[in-house]
């Protein structure tokens, strides 16, 4: 590869830019979530699980320290990737999280997926070293590769555990396990790896008939370990519930983090009311289901949440 | 833009480090200063006494004024020495900043400089 080659992509060009190492941490992927993908302040004040106030502060900040600071808005030579690669990966898994939790596409950020898989294809053959970069074009292929199943005839959502496999783009699927395969390759694991394993995982019921509970519970482990945060401890606990028992789920539930936040928030809802169900609480489950729905979901998520508040009566 | 680079280092690193380490950062920053003139980006810089000398003109919520002996902070590390820069944009000061000798621990900050 040549040593200047320049980021061939006007979109993946702002990115880079809007990662400035100048800017602080917490600013870059939401400034360039903000700048480059139009995502609202309320929507990224709910991605990134802080209040409106706060994000607004995040961007203001961010665009005053580079109108102040003279931060160029150019592309970043070479050899200034690599400390913005973070940001950069993190802006693309915000804006594949944004779609993913929108089985149906209906909402605003629907164009996000193919663009989301277009710029991780992008970003894996402009650093193809790099195993975490390799690993979320991986993870966002195993998961795109699902789509046509997560929607039921009458488009509510389906759960991965639930999907008709044959459903399932095999093409797709093979992508993701090439690149997944190279990533494990370079030996140096890392979050994004674990998440598409976990997504892997899942996948594996193609062949086994099973999802392994166990082991994904075992990657998700993995994964809070390498970063702790209250998104991957709340899909744990739903992990945990599947593979011992929806007591031990609704222990690991409580057990993440006493983030008052997440009581707003449509996954921890969702995830205790499945939780309750199952461990034959019925009047906590309609509780959760109703907070959950009072949260606007996405269509398809709204339609699976009325179909399990109407089979608890 | 100019910027300026304020260099914060731990004082006690020159006192411990002897002659020889003084020398070799002195001759550093004498390298960086003429490479800087050379590609006509440096305005200005020096640096400074230690924090022993220091005095510091202290004005009260009252206007009043009094003298401090001292800096105006008791911090690990101190205000050692600046560069004056005049550079296209926060890249390029970055990129002198960077080459900016310093002890283990030290710091350059870089501000942009307000122009009246």
């Amino acid at each position: 590869m040549l040593a200047e080659a320049p980021i061939p992509d006007e979109r993946l060009r702002l990115i880079f830019v809007c990662c400035h190492p100048a800017l602080a941490p917490e600013s870059r992927a939401a400034l360039s979530l903000k700048v480059v993908c139009g995502l609202s302040t309320a929507r990224l004040a709910r991605a990134f699980l802080v209040g409106e106030g706060a994000m607004l502060q995040r961007i203001t900040r961010a665009k005053a320290k580079i109108a102040g600071a003279g931060v160029p808005f150019e592309i970043p030579a070479r050899a200034a990737w690599p400390e913005r690669l973070g940001a950069v990966l993190a802006t693309l898994e915000i804006a594949f999280a944004q779609v993913y939790e929108d089985a149906a596409l209906a909402g605003d950020a629907a164009d996000f997926a193919t663009e989301v898989l277009r710029l991780s294809g992008l970003l894996a053959e402009l650093v193809p070293d790099d195993p975490e970069v390799l690993a979320l074009a991986a993870l966002v292929r195993f998961a795109e590769a699902r789509r046509p199943a997560r929607l039921d005839d009458d488009g509510a959502m389906v759960p991965v555990s639930d999907q008709d496999v044959r459903q399932w783009d095999a093409a797709m699927i093979a992508q993701g396990a090439r690149l997944l395969d190279r990533a494990a390759g370079l030996k140096k694991t890392g979050p994004y790896q674990m998440l598409a394993a976990i997504h892997g995982a899942h996948l594996s019921r193609r062949e086994t008939g099973e999802t392994p509970w166990a082991v994904i519970v075992a990657l998700y482990d993995g994964l809070l370990a390498m970063r702790p945060g209250a998104v991957t401890a709340v899909n744990r606990a739903v992990a945990v519930g599947a593979a011992q028992g929806p007591a031990a789920g609704l222990a690991a539930l409580a057990a993440a983090p006493a983030d008052l936040r997440l009581q707003g928030w449509l996954p921890w809802q969702a995830a205790r009311a499945w939780l309750c169900e199952q461990a034959g609480d019925a009047e906590a489950a309609r509780a959760a289901l109703d907070a959950a729905l009072a949260l606007t979901p996405p269509p398809a998520e709204r339609l699976f949440l009325e179909g399990a508040r109407r089979r608890l009566g | 833009m100019q910027y300026m680079f304020l260099i914060y280092e731990p004082e006690a690193a020159y006192a411990d480090a002897g002659e020889a380490a003084l020398m070799e950062i002195v001759g550093k920053h004498m390298a960086l200063s003429a490479t800087m003139r050379e590609q006509k980006v440096l305005l200005g810089g020096d640096g400074l006494q230690g924090v022993e000398t220091a005095t510091t003109v202290v004005t009260g919520e009252d206007g009043g004024q009094s003298l401090h002996d001292g800096p105006f902070a008791e911090t690990r590390e101190q205000l050692g020495g600046y560069y004056l820069v005049e550079v296209a944009d926060l890249d390029a000061a970055l990129h002198w900043a960077r080459q900016v000798p310093v002890v283990p621990g030290g710091k350059v900050e870089v501000r942009p400089v307000m122009i009246y």
